[in-house]
């Protein structure tokens, strides 16, 4: 391996495939930092330009703006509660909040240090161990899967805000959306009304946008200002300590960074699970674990550190399952594989047997591309400053005409602008009436996995409930699902107990 | 000059120039064409198989149209959404999309589609027909398709094998080489072509009726073949007997195309047709087409329009024996 790593290092340290990284980068941080628009968007619209590339120059653009686009979407999370992929849709919870505190580069920053940490981390993980992580991977079948997203529903508890109820009943809500569509196992119609755009299911992104960016926009309309400053959304204070990261407050978060970039690299290894979900379960497991947890969704730079973590370690790791394997976790990480593919590298285990230098360079990259987007996003984060001077009167429309062009350039789909309309004006009354909208996304995601591993796993043990139990790891998740279930019941009482 | 006179002139030159509008109107149709670029729906999502294939094929086209082609991703419902929107739209050639023969005649046929397969396009070229068979692990007890049928008699409601979606050509032709032999084995749909090939690598099922995916692992020694599902014997495995020979009736007739709307004027639709022939047989296209595992085609607007209509009634025969429909569930016409 470390005469690849040393070809790999001659391969990578070309002038174009660095000036692919940056601008890659560079494209994916402001994509991702528009509220409305995604890395989704910035990496779909990117490929079709690089099929006349070089193959190592076109992978770098497409990762580095993936990296970047995570990393941006987390820009306009914490500053305008807009989250700009379902990656960064846990870090609004107590990102936003510091934010309205004043707080909003104090949280960038601390943002920053995970992400790339994670990052890193996560990318000498997929150097070291891709090809033979790639076996245990295989044995994640159905079964396994299914008992891993019973698992991953049970982080619905540790986002639900004050009503857990009101959290079960926004989960149900996503459980039930997430039905809409053709059906994975009998491709069966259900609640589409025949509408044939609605076959796919509802469109994630739309509904991201939709749920999270448009319903604050809309939040924000409602709102008079009393107070000249009261028109100034982003709150920016000027003492020193409020804009940075002092070495104290990250000491005390590392250990949920640590924890944080092992979730989210254990979920990045799992076929076909996907970027949303890492960012939720490494919240969830800090305020678990936390000795503050009554801080969590108030404005706790921990709880920033769980999700950014989370939510970086993730991409690294998701591309073993991808070259190993050939499946990807999510759109982004289909649309790369394309890219692979077009260049006549099929994913696979002979991939790595005879392309290693070429895979290793690539895998140099994505450190490099770390290391690029940190520096981006500190030159980024001093215009950030700038935006708490413009008026909400400005700010928000313009906000609401990217969540338009975000929302139709997916799929190039009127239809779309609607679905996004529609859940624009669901999660404002969400948060009207005091419900979450982070159980809804959660459930949303994590339900047709779900649903058709559950369904395929009944299908391969003939319907009996007892393959859940006589395979290994999916005891495993079960067990885990159990103890989580009653440790949130637990601590549920005891805090009524207290009141 | 008077009211009146004013008036009268420009009424005349309005006329004049109305009817040479007109006039320029009717020869943009067909002598000109393209006259300005052409915009074509890529009905599935970007980096898959369709998505790079009707791009190179655009590629090649250009050079012979001299304009540049517009490709805009339109996905959703398999393949329909796009031919959805293809049907309401103006025939005058500049609006194309790609898509399948399973848009035409297979998801129609299974659940209502909001355009009429038949009557509502224009099909103009079929371009690549995709491979498909049955594999296994490599270390696999069985080493023939025989082999496999006798174990699966044996051992009914034993053998699992999964495909990347229900009411595919691939499980569809399990379900009819299954009724033929009289063998129960159970189907596990998954999500797309690798998750099914892996589910098999990792031993979760016994076999996987696949798309062209796996070729490529099947020569790497990642899988078994057993069967394929194409027309003739696959030049990659010359041993392999395919489902005809084998006595099932049935083969995977899946085809790439590029349709228009309904009622495009022959004229057009033949220089299409040049383009697209040129296209394939460029270095590009033959070498994305082994890439991705397709059969690189050229078949015509009438050759492929008789093929989708003689197709329609034996695939409503196929649903409707195996029990999946009633009656096809949109009308063709």
């Amino acid at each position: 391996m470390l005469d690849n790593l040393i070809s790999g290092l001659g391969i990578i340290f070309h002038w174009e495939h660095i000036l692919a990284i940056v601008v890659g980068s560079s494209l994916g941080l402001v994509v991702g930092a528009i509220p409305g628009l995604t890395a989704t968007m910035a990496v779909a619209l990117i490929l079709p330009m690089t099929f006349d590339m070089d193959f190592v120059t076109s992978i770098m653009l497409l990762v580095g703006a993936y990296k970047g686009g995570i990393f941006g979407g987390s820009i306009t999370a914490i500053l305008l509660n807009t989250p700009g992929t379902p990656a960064s849709a846990a870090t609004v919870l107590d990102g936003y909040t510091l934010t309205k505190q004043g707080k909003g580069v104090k949280a960038l920053k601390m943002a920053k240090y995970s992400s790339t940490l994670a990052d890193f981390c996560s990318d000498l993980v997929l150097i070291a161990v891709a090809a033979p992580l790639a076996t245990v991977a295989l044995k994640f079948g159905p079964p396994e899967i299914a008992m891993l997203i019973a698992f991953s529903l049970t982080i619905v508890a540790g986002v639900a805000g004050k009503s857990i109820i009101k959290g079960l009943i926004a989960g149900t809500l996503g459980l039930l959306l997430a039905t809409v569509g053709l059906d994975p196992i009998m491709t069966t119609r259900r609640l589409s009304f025949n509408i044939v755009e609605l076959d796919s299911g509802i469109s994630l992104i739309p509904l991201l946008i939709g749920l999270f960016a448009l319903s604050e926009v809309l939040f924000q309309l409602g709102k008079k200002s009393e107070t000249y400053d009261d028109q100034f959304v982003i709150k920016h204070s000027t003492h020193p300590a409020d804009n940075r990261v002092s070495w104290i407050e990250f000491k005390r978060s590392l250990r949920t960074i640590i924890r944080g970039t092992a979730i989210g690299t254990g979920i990045g290894i799992i076929p076909g699970i996907g970027t949303g979900i890492a960012s939720f379960m490494s919240y969830a497991q800090a305020k678990r674990a936390s000795k503050t947890p009554e801080k969590f969704g108030r404005g706790s730079l921990e709880g920033i550190a769980a999700s950014e973590s989370g939510n970086s370690a993730v991409v690294g790791a998701t591309f073993i399952p991808l070259l190993t394997m050939g499946i990807p976790g999510d759109i982004i990480t289909a649309v790369i594989m394309g890219a692979f593919m077009i260049q006549g590298f099929i994913p696979g285990p002979l991939l790595f047997q005879d392309h290693s230098q070429i895979i290793y360079a690539i895998f140099i990259g994505f450190i490099i591309c770390d290391i690029v987007y940190f520096i981006i996003g500190t030159i980024a984060m001093k215009y950030a400053a700038y935006l708490s001077k413009v008026p909400r009167g400005v700010l928000f429309p313009i906000v609401l005409v990217f969540c338009v062009v975000g929302s139709y350039a997916i799929q190039h789909s009127l239809f779309d602008i609607g679905i996004m309309v529609f859940f624009g004006i669901v999660g404002f009354f969400m948060i009207k009436f005091g419900f979450a909208t982070a159980p809804l996304l959660i459930a949303f995601i994590l339900s047709p996995i779900g649903e058709a591993a559950l369904r395929q796993s009944l299908l391969m043990s003939g319907g009996s409930l007892m393959i859940f139990v006589t395979r290994p790891i999916a005891l495993g998740f079960l067990s885990l699902t159990l103890i989580s279930i009653f440790g949130i019941m637990r601590s549920h009482r005891k805090r009524q107990g207290v009141y | 000059m008077t009211f009146r006179k004013k008036g009268i002139m420009v009424l005349v030159s309005a006329f004049i120039l109305a009817v040479f509008g007109l006039f320029t109107g009717i020869n943009a149709l067909a002598a000109d064409y393209p006259a300005k670029s052409v915009t074509m729906y890529i009905p599935f999502a970007a980096g898959g198989s369709m998505d790079s294939s009707s791009r190179v094929l655009a590629a090649g086209a250009e050079k012979v149209l001299g304009q540049p082609f517009v490709m805009i991703n339109k996905t959703g419902g398999g393949g329909t959404v796009a031919l959805g929107v293809l049907a309401g739209e103006k025939p005058d050639g500049y609006i194309l999309s790609a898509g399948t023969s399973t848009g035409i005649f297979r998801i129609p046929v299974q659940r209502k589609v909001p355009y009429k397969p038949l009557a509502d396009f224009t099909h103009i070229f079929a371009y690549a027909a995709v491979s498909s068979g049955v594999v296994v692990k490599p270390d696999a007890p069985w080493q023939t398709w025989q082999e496999f049928v006798d174990y699966a008699k044996q051992n009914p409601a034993k053998v699992k094998y999964s495909t990347a979606g229900a009411g595919s050509p691939m499980h569809v032709a399990m379900e009819v080489a299954g009724a033929k032999e009289g063998i129960k084995w159970i189907h596990v749909p998954y999500k797309g072509s690798m998750p099914s090939l892996t589910a098999v690598m990792g031993g979760h099922v016994e076999a996987c009726s696949s798309g062209p995916k796996f070729v490529s692992m099947v020569q790497q020694g990642q899988l078994r073949v057993l069967a394929v599902h194409t027309k003739e014997r696959m030049v990659e495995f010359p041993d392999v007997p395919t489902f005809m020979e084998l006595g099932y009736n049935y083969l995977n007739d899946t085809f790439f195309s590029v349709h228009g709307p309904a009622g495009m004027d022959p004229a057009v639709v033949k220089k299409l047709e040049d383009a697209f022939a040129k296209s394939v047989d460029t270095a590009e296209f033959k070498d994305m087409a082994k890439k991705f595992a397709l059969q690189p085609l050229q078949i015509g607007s009438a050759e492929y329009t008789k093929i989708l209509e003689d197709g329609w009634p034996k695939q409503v025969k196929i649903f409707v024996d195996l029990g999946r429909v009633k009656e096809a569930a949109t009308q063709p016409r």
